[in-house]
């Protein structure tokens, strides 16, 4: 089992007001509200935060990429990632991931993924994600309906260009190159592991099981509405003849540990219903554009009822009992996420260890102890009968990078 | 009344309503389809047979995918023509279809005999920006579109039936109309009509809303100083004058092609 510090970076300083006054916290979110002296402190204190993550034992570091957003503060993770590459030495680098369809053209991820792995001595996960209508279609001002077929085009080059050592020519529907060299190439061959952080589409579910590809089923909902997600993967992985590998999967929980319950509803209870209340608020007509969903996808929906899984619970008593968050003590929290991992069958588990307005020592305390007395207990799930095929293969002998220069005159 | 036709070549299909009697009009409606603007076809239907396609990726009319721009839907549009067996064309448009009309009026220009554009999309002005149709909850996207969100027409838009079978139809519906509107709107309406519109040689008029608050009066000015020439009404309607004011907004278009067949 995997366990990787999922980082959403939350602008924790948002008015307690924020949901009464403004209409949403992405997409058309004041830019008065961010103070970049505040974002000064904020990147810093979450990069410390991630790479205390490294420190403490986690296997990975994940960041993922949002656009106009108040509780995702990195519209390029590739930047987080990069300065991440020199401050660690063996952890994976997970970037979950780069919002293919968004770039123009798409060859510029291949590009920038071919680096963190040379960087970082072949330590990346490649991420896809069609990326939310939010993000795509609003903030990014794609047209829905053929954004999945950009997306599907746009993967299809950067894996082109990483396994190809001539430069040939790409003739797609939304891009045309007579030239593709990309140039570096990843350590990882043929490419480093690929990761499709989805939603409940059938269509990721195909598209991941057809192409080896990890599913990981992206949401806040905790794991227990997470299951029918998971599962709809595993079946389809079984019709096709494939083995339901747990490492295939990935899932990501909120997570927050303590000496007792009260305790740990008192320190942390707070900071998850700040999350949910100020920054789930997002305005009604951006959730979903048109064509963002297929009328197929849509029309299922409706059939199966299947309810998007939105979170409606507003209090910590209620997100543990929904299972939104796990917590507890160091031993209540290792039960629970190992029936987590039974329960979903996945081998890949992203922490969020730090949410909502959580201040810098309570989150660095939370993941050093998650890190310290919850990982080292689990580690060992399915290596008896799994092979991860999906983590990142690092060189042997990589250059690491010097010790860190305080610089502008200070000691070293 | 509702027939389909095959596109020769690509074998699409192409849905249409035929109502009426008289000189023919070809009607292309609007984002939300054409069941928006029946009132008003079938007052259009009193002095004219009118002719009214599903746009593609509206009704049965299929071939969305290989529509990218406003170019491809008037090639669509003139194989359809071709397929009804219209030679020269009035046409009118609303809104997404004000948009197409004026495009197919702007590249074939032989073929058109006249253009009424009724609130039409294709131009953005930044000192007037276009509420976004797509980004809009129920409540306030029914705010913008109908002069009074109280009327009947703003109550029979957004009417759900008790059936659950029907309500979910409509959902559908809805989503199937927008879905094929954005695929040529998002994010933005201009497509560069504006580089185009001075193109047009058909009698042209141009019918806005007195309360319309998407295409507003800048809108209506722009749009005339590009249509050298063009002509003018407005009626007392919102945007969606097709459900508010379809009487008054068919009587403007009947006099218009009147005059100018005369």
């Amino acid at each position: 089992m995997k366990f990787m510090f999922f980082h959403l970076m939350p602008y924790r300083f948002l008015p307690m007001d924020f949901p009464q006054r403004f209409p949403s916290v992405w997409v058309d979110i004041p830019g008065d509200l961010f103070d970049p002296a505040k974002g000064n402190q904020l990147y810093n204190e979450y990069m410390d935060q991630l790479e205390h993550a490294a420190d403490v034992g986690f296997d990975g570091i994940c960041v993922n990429e949002h656009h106009a957003n108040g509780y995702g503060l990195m519209p390029s993770p590739n930047l987080i990632a990069a300065a991440l590459s020199r401050r660690t030495r063996d952890v994976a680098l997970v970037v979950l991931g780069n919002s293919v369809a968004l770039y123009n053209p798409p060859l510029r991820i291949a590009e920038e993924f071919a680096m963190l792995d040379c960087i970082s001595g072949g330590r990346l996960v490649a991420g896809f994600p069609v990326g939310t209508s939010m993000d795509t279609n609003y903030a990014y001002g794609q047209v829905p309906t053929t954004l999945r077929d950009k997306y599907y085009e746009g993967v299809k080059l950067i894996l082109e260009a990483w396994r190809r050592n001539d430069v040939f020519s790409f003739n797609g529907r939304f891009t045309q190159l007579r030239y593709v060299n990309c140039w570096p190439k990843p350590i990882q061959k043929p490419h480093p592991p690929i990761w499709i952080p989805g939603g409940g589409s059938v269509e990721t579910w195909d598209y991941c099981a057809e192409n080896d590809f990890l599913y990981s089923y992206l949401s806040f909902s905790g794991y227990k509405r997470g299951k029918v997600f998971l599962d709809g993967f595993w079946d389809t992985l079984e019709r096709m003849g494939k083995p339901r590998n747990p490492y295939q999967g990935g899932f990501v929980q909120f997570v927050a540990v303590g000496d007792s319950d009260d305790e740990v509803a008192e320190k942390f209870g707070p900071h998850a219903e700040w999350f949910f209340n100020k920054t789930q608020h997002v305005y009604g007509g951006f959730v979903e554009a048109p064509g963002y969903r297929t009328l197929n996808t849509i029309k299922m929906g409706m059939e199966s009822q299947q309810k998007s899984a939105r979170i409606i619970e507003t209090t910590w008593q209620e997100m543990i009992e929904s299972g939104t968050v796990i917590a507890g003590t160091p031993k209540r929290v290792t039960e629970q996420l190992e029936e987590l991992a039974r329960t979903l069958n996945v081998g890949h588990l992203g922490v969020l260890a730090q949410f909502g307005d959580m201040p810098h020592d309570k989150a660095m305390a939370n993941i050093q102890r998650i890190g310290t007395e919850v990982v080292p207990k689990l580690r060992h799930l399915w290596d008896d009968t799994w092979t991860d095929h999906w983590w990142p293969r690092p060189m042997s002998g990589a250059r690491l990078p010097k010790p860190v220069s305080r610089g502008l005159g200070s000691a070293a | 009344m509702s027939e389909r036709h095959t596109l020769p070549g690509r074998g699409w299909t192409v849905e249409l309503v035929r109502v009426g009697s008289g000189a023919p009009l070809v009607w292309l409606h609007g984002a939300f389809g054409l069941e928006w603007s029946m009132p008003l076809v079938e007052a259009l239907a009193r002095h004219h047979t009118v002719i009214a396609p599903h746009l593609p990726g509206y009704g049965a009319s299929d071939g969305l995918d290989d529509i990218d721009s406003f170019y491809d839907l008037s090639v669509w549009l003139d194989d359809v023509l071709d397929v009804v067996g219209i030679d020269r064309v009035m046409l009118a448009g609303h809104d997404f279809g004000g948009a197409a009309a004026a495009e197919y009026a702007a590249l074939f220009r032989r073929r058109t005999q006249l253009l009424a554009a009724l609130a039409p999309l294709g131009l953005w002005l930044d000192e007037a920006p276009l509420p976004d149709i797509f980004g809009l909850t129920p409540g306030a996207l029914t705010r913008v579109l109908f002069a009074d969100a109280q009327s009947e027409a703003a109550a029979a838009f957004n009417s759900q039936s008790p059936d659950k079978a029907e309500r979910n139809a409509a959902i559908l519906r809805r989503r199937q109309a927008l879905i094929a509107a954005a695929k040529l709107l998002w994010p933005l309406p201009d497509k560069g009509l504006k580089k185009r519109l001075h193109r047009i040689a058909a009698p042209t008029l141009l019918v806005w809303g007195a309360q319309d608050r998407i295409t507003g009066s800048a809108y209506a000015s722009t749009f005339s100083a590009l249509v050298v020439g063009a002509s003018t009404a407005t009626v007392p309607a919102g945007h969606m004058m097709p459900l508010e004011a379809p009487a008054e907004t068919a009587d403007v278009v009947r006099a218009f092609a009147a005059k100018a067949s005369a």
